[in-house]
């Protein structure tokens, strides 16, 4: 069974509803989801691997195809040998760009020493989300983002709040990770085991 | 290799004064050094030529210099004092 989505012109982020809903609707086969832009183009790959299915995307006259395929063998026996570090199911939040309240020289220490700390211990956290002034972690000049590219190593998700980062005027000095949305930041939260606010 | 130190104050004011010239970087005191504040200052031993001669002004009281030495697998600390350093240097 193959279905076509023509999420061409679609707001963020109903191209990401929409295919969820094709998917949900199909037992087994594919879905195509047509997207105009980049980050439609990621949210729904980031759907397809939130849900472990194996997709791919095409590129073509500026729209993005993105081929997710729904079926008993979803998992690849590769995938399965692949070991990584296990990874807590817990989300953390970071609400903004220090760590605690008080004074701000001691809080963004105390930031930086946090995310060092993380990325040395086991398991990792499933995904951190940054929203509000917590994007300004992910982006240019930020202290913490080694650590945090260590981290997405060992598969850890790194998600900045897109609507936070074109507040912030820093969408275009974004150093790790992806762009998401609230809907993604909803159900990666209401999934987790554990979810820790910053 | 690591400094620590003995108050919070001290450890902000060495990445201040180092920050931008070194590739330090602010880490939690490694769990098996007691004596410090929690704060240390990581860099690389290349470094620790002209990060001891950034230094050569400051009051090192209350400050410990430390190398990690990876034998067999086994991560160990060295305590290093400031005089041997700057000696060694020298």
């Amino acid at each position: 069974m193959e279905v076509k989505i023509d999420a061409r012109g679609l707001a963020c982020p109903k191209p990401v509803i929409e295919t969820k809903k094709a998917l949900e609707g199909i037992n087994e086969g594919n879905i195509i989801t047509l997207v105009d832009n980049a980050v439609a183009r990621d949210n729904v790959s980031k759907l397809a691997k939130s849900l472990k299915l194996h997709f791919s995307v095409s590129e073509a006259d500026g729209n993005f195809e993105i081929s997710i395929f729904k079926g008993a063998y979803a998992q690849s026996p590769e995938d399965m040998v692949q070991k990584r570090p296990d990874l807590a199911n817990l989300v953390i939040l970071v609400g903004k760009d220090t760590l605690g309240e008080g004074e701000r020289e001691l809080g963004e220490t105390l930031i930086k020493s946090y995310f060092y700390a993380l990325s040395e211990s086991e398991p990792y956290p499933k995904a951190i989300l940054f929203v509000n002034s917590g994007v300004k972690l992910t982006t240019l000049n930020s202290q913490v983002i080694e650590h945090l590219k260590k981290l997405t190593e060992y598969g850890t998700e790194i998600l900045s709040c897109g609507l936070c980062l074109d507040y912030y005027q820093i969408k275009d000095f974004l150093q790790v990770g992806g762009v998401t949305n609230m809907y993604h930041i909803i159900e990666l939260m209401n999934e987790a085991n554990n979810t820790i606010t910053l | 290799m690591i400094i620590t130190f003995s108050s919070t104050h001290q450890a902000i004011h060495f990445e201040r004064l180092l920050l931008g010239r070194f590739a330090i970087e602010m880490i939690p005191t490694p769990r098996d050094i007691t004596a410090s504040c929690g704060l240390s200052l990581k860099f690389e031993k290349e470094d620790l030529s002209s990060i001891l001669d950034a230094l050569k002004a400051e009051d090192l009281s209350g400050k410990q210099l430390y190398e990690y030495i990876e034998e067999k697998q086994i991560r160990k600390m060295i305590t290093i004092g400031w005089e041997d350093a700057y000696a060694t240097k020298a």
